[in-house]
């Protein structure tokens, strides 16, 4: 019995090394607090800036923050009044003059209040603001510096400010927009909406063009020589659509994945991503897809080197994917690359002073040394190193005990060392073995699309509360990504009150206006819910139902 | 259809209950399911005092059904009752580690299967009182009551002492026969034979832990109760045999 006892210890004790996992370990960290970090950091030669993102309900709001690249808190901004996700990424600008003025450094920062502001990035103190349109948020996407001025995309439309004062040279109305950055070509500034409009605007404010897309386009259109690119968000999935700037024809050049990511220029092409797949494509006189690597990628990408880009996963386990990209455009897969904090992020890192900044919806800020963030990853985190001596000391109490005629106490403390271990294994063993014995979810928001719903809702997150006989909906939602921001969103449009409860497995929602009758039940796309609603993940498109139990 | 993730009860047995309300969910952070009355019938109070109320007389009659009425085996199956549901909540926290399942096993054995299942219906009942209490309670009860009966049909004693391996097979197989018993707590109209398997195919991992929790039961207390149900047996003999012959000089 004793031997049997034994070869049960030897055998896992080397299995121990293999169930450690590759993380890179940060040089510094900081917690942002309740909100996610969405968008990238960006850095100037002694500071990282970052913004806090969320659908914020209680006392908490979105900060702007400023650290140095050794992780000391230098100055936060909070705006009192954004309370939508912003998404709009953080641009830096160096001090200069043109025929607008002059002005100093500058960091900007659009909010989904409307307001458009312009820091000090020393102190942060604001320079001048703007307020612009909103309906439901403001802005939410890219910037484009133009001179001395800065293009803003807005909620409805766009504008140009000078980078002095803020003063407006022209603002011009288009379609409703989300995350629909700005670009420029020589024949003036492109901008997509909600509405699958491509707008196409001079230099003076008119309107050159407006041109028909297949869907939303919710990021700054690629701009490869006299051809745009873009991802389009269609109801069920993407496309990807190239056109030329002189023939104004989108032409689709393949059907992508749902919720398309922002792509990235590469070396003659572009790199696109969707929750099926990173696509890299390459344009010459036409443009070709030329590789594809499967993943879950929503959100930005960055080149970290010439040709190795980061991209984080948008899953529960999320970590970055690291791809080198060759001359030719082809995809190859690294080692991905994960954190103490892996889980769903939309924010591409950034590279500066030997040192990687990267954050994702934990909130936390990470700094990463560089040399070590990819080749010289540290195989084991604190946690794991101690829970391996721990059990490494228990199977060697075992055997002593075993060894020294005391079999009934060795087995006595084998079972309580083995249901200890089964016990924080559990969770991640049920969640795999249910993802391994649930068929994927093959719905999509065609399947469950009430014909009476307005279009202009088609490829945007729709929410229906359903009281016994009657029901609300709100559509037209855009960017939340789990059940509980989506449904918190919808909420607060409709005007319901929302009672919710904390457990240690996660939030609960209790009442929905008051109602709770029997319990409340939740439907993505037809598929009733499994998880908890912080974490169960929704589409760009996703139908989410909630119903009476 | 039958919600696929919703056994809470079967996983994580009082868990997740609170205020005699049940809260739909899995377990552990990641898996929570959204809903309350996934496990069947959300009881009215009268209808809960009144499923209570069968389940306490049912344990009554399981008892006094008997024709051994001893005083010995009553207070000690009454010591056991209180004991194993005090483990049981002090357990709660740990999912599906039950000490229930062995007891029931253990005294269906040595006490027989009315006594065992008398055993099992109101160790549930009690420890649901305080870690939770509905629709389910119903099937966890039934499903302890079965393993109960399982412990009767077998001799966990060979050559006058306890086979551990005995024990420690058969309360393996019980932690499964409890897990099918107690997820038909979910079953409605709709469920579907299709449906209800997959719901078993999930909660295997959750099972396996109940097996595994049997296990360290039977080595860390298994020897122990042995001893004390056959200790409480051999007094109720020697009382029913002094009660016989003050019949025969009476």
């Amino acid at each position: 019995m004793r031997r049997l006892v034994f070869a049960v210890l030897l055998i896992l004790l080397a299995s121990l090394p293999s169930t450690t996992a590759s993380t890179a370990r940060p040089e510094w960290t900081y917690d942002v607090g309740p909100g996610y970090i969405t968008t990238s950091p960006v850095v100037d030669e002694g500071r990282v800036f970052i913004r806090t993102s969320g659908f914020w309900t209680g006392e908490e709001r979105p900060q702007v923050m400023a650290f140095s690249h050794e992780g000391t808190l230098l100055w936060e901004h909070t705006n009192p009044n954004s309370t939508q996700h912003d998404m709009a990424p953080l641009m830096l600008v160096p001090g200069g003059e043109g025929p607008c003025g002059v002005w100093s450094d500058l960091l900007l920062v659009g909010w989904a209040d409307g307001t458009f502001t312009a820091h000090h990035p020393e102190n942060g103190t604001v320079a001048w603001g703007v307020q612009t349109y909103v309906d439901g948020w403001g802005i939410t996407g890219r910037s484009l510096l133009d001179g001395d001025h800065v293009v803003v995309p807005l909620r409805n439309g766009m504008a140009r400010y000078c980078l002095a004062d803020g003063a407006v040279d022209f603002h011009v109305e288009l379609g409703l927009g989300w995350r629909n950055g700005v670009s420029a070509t020589s024949e003036g500034f492109w901008m997509g909406d909600e509405q699958g409009r491509l707008w196409n605007v001079n230099k003076t404010g008119a309107v050159n063009h407006s041109l028909t897309l297949p869907g939303s386009l919710r990021h700054a259109p690629l701009v490869i020589g006299d051809t745009l690119m873009m991802h389009v968000q269609t109801t069920t999935a993407s496309e990807l659509v190239v056109m030329n700037t002189s023939t104004l024809t989108p032409v689709s050049l393949a059907s992508l994945g749902t919720s398309p990511a922002v792509p990235l220029v590469s070396n003659g092409g572009g790199v696109f991503a969707d929750s099926l797949q990173l696509t890299s494509v390459l344009c010459s006189e036409t443009c070709t897809i030329i590789s594809s690597l499967p993943t879950h990628i929503n959100g930005e990408m960055a080149w970290t080197s010439p040709s190795v880009l980061h991209a984080p996963v948008n899953t529960e386990k999320g970590g970055w994917m690291v791809v080198s990209v060759d001359e030719q455009g082809v995809l190859y897969e690294q080692p991905l690359l994960t954190t103490p904090y892996d889980g769903y992020g939309t924010s591409a890192p950034v590279v500066a002073d030997g040192r990687m900044f990267l954050g994702n919806d934990a909130g936390v800020l990470m700094a990463l040394s560089v040399g070590t963030t990819t080749e010289d990853v540290d195989d084991s985190s604190t946690m794991a190193v101690f829970g391996g001596l721990l059990l490494m000391t228990s199977f060697a109490a075992v055997a002593v005990l075993a060894s020294s005629q005391s079999t009934v106490a060795a087995w006595r403390w084998l079972s309580v060392v083995l249901v200890g271990l089964a016990l924080v294994m559990l969770p991640s063993l049920s969640t795999s073995w249910s993802a391994l014995v649930t068929p994927p979810d093959s719905t999509s928001q065609q399947d469950t699309w009430n014909a009476s719903w307005p279009d202009s809702w088609l490829g945007t997150q729709v929410v229906v509360f359903e009281f016994g006989d009657q029901s609300s909906v709100v559509g037209g939602l855009v960017g939340h990504q789990t059940v509980l921001q989506l449904t918190e969103a919808a909420c607060q449009d409709l005007n319901l009150s929302l009672s919710l409860q904390s457990t240690a497995i996660g939030v609960y929602v209790e009442t929905i206006n008051g109602t709770s009758a029997s319990g409340w039940e939740y439907f993505v796309d037809g598929e009733r819910g499994q998880v908890s609603v912080d974490t169960a993940v929704v589409d760009g498109t996703s139908v989410l139902v909630w119903r009476l139990a | 259809m039958i919600p696929l993730l919703l056994t809470a009860h079967r996983f994580w047995f009082g868990g997740l209950l609170e205020g005699g309300k049940a809260q739909g969910g899995l377990l552990l952070g990641r898996v929570m399911f959204q809903a309350i009355g996934v496990h069947g019938p959300e009881l009215t109070p009268l209808a809960h005092a009144a499923a209570n109320t069968v389940l306490v007389l049912g344990a009554f009659f399981l008892l006094m059904a008997g024709q051994r009425k001893d005083r010995f085996a009553i207070a000690a199956l009454a010591t056991l009752v209180l004991g194993i549901a005090a483990l049981r909540v002090v357990f709660q926290p740990l999912p599906n580690v039950q000490p229930v399942t062995l007891a029931a096993l253990l005294v269906g054995s040595h006490l027989g299967a009315r006594r065992g299942m008398a055993f099992a219906l109101l160790v549930t009942l009690l420890s649901n009182l305080l870690i939770g209490d509905g629709w389910w309670t119903l099937f966890q009860g039934i499903g302890w009551a079965a393993v109960a009966v399982m412990g009767s049909m077998v001799v966990f004693e060979e050559h006058g002492s306890l086979s551990m391996q005995r024990l420690c097979g058969v309360s393996v197989i019980a932690a499964f026969v409890f897990g099918v018993i107690s997820t038909l707590s979910l079953v409605d109209g709709g469920t579907t034979l299709s449906g209800f398997a997959h719901v078993l195919l999930l909660g295997l991992p959750f099972d396996a832990l109940h097996a595994l929790g049997n296990l360290a039961f039977a080595i860390w207390l298994g020897p122990s109760l042995h001893n004390f149900l056959r200790e409480t047996v051999t007094l109720d003999d020697l009382t029913q045999q002094v009660g016989d012959v003050h019949v025969v000089h009476g």
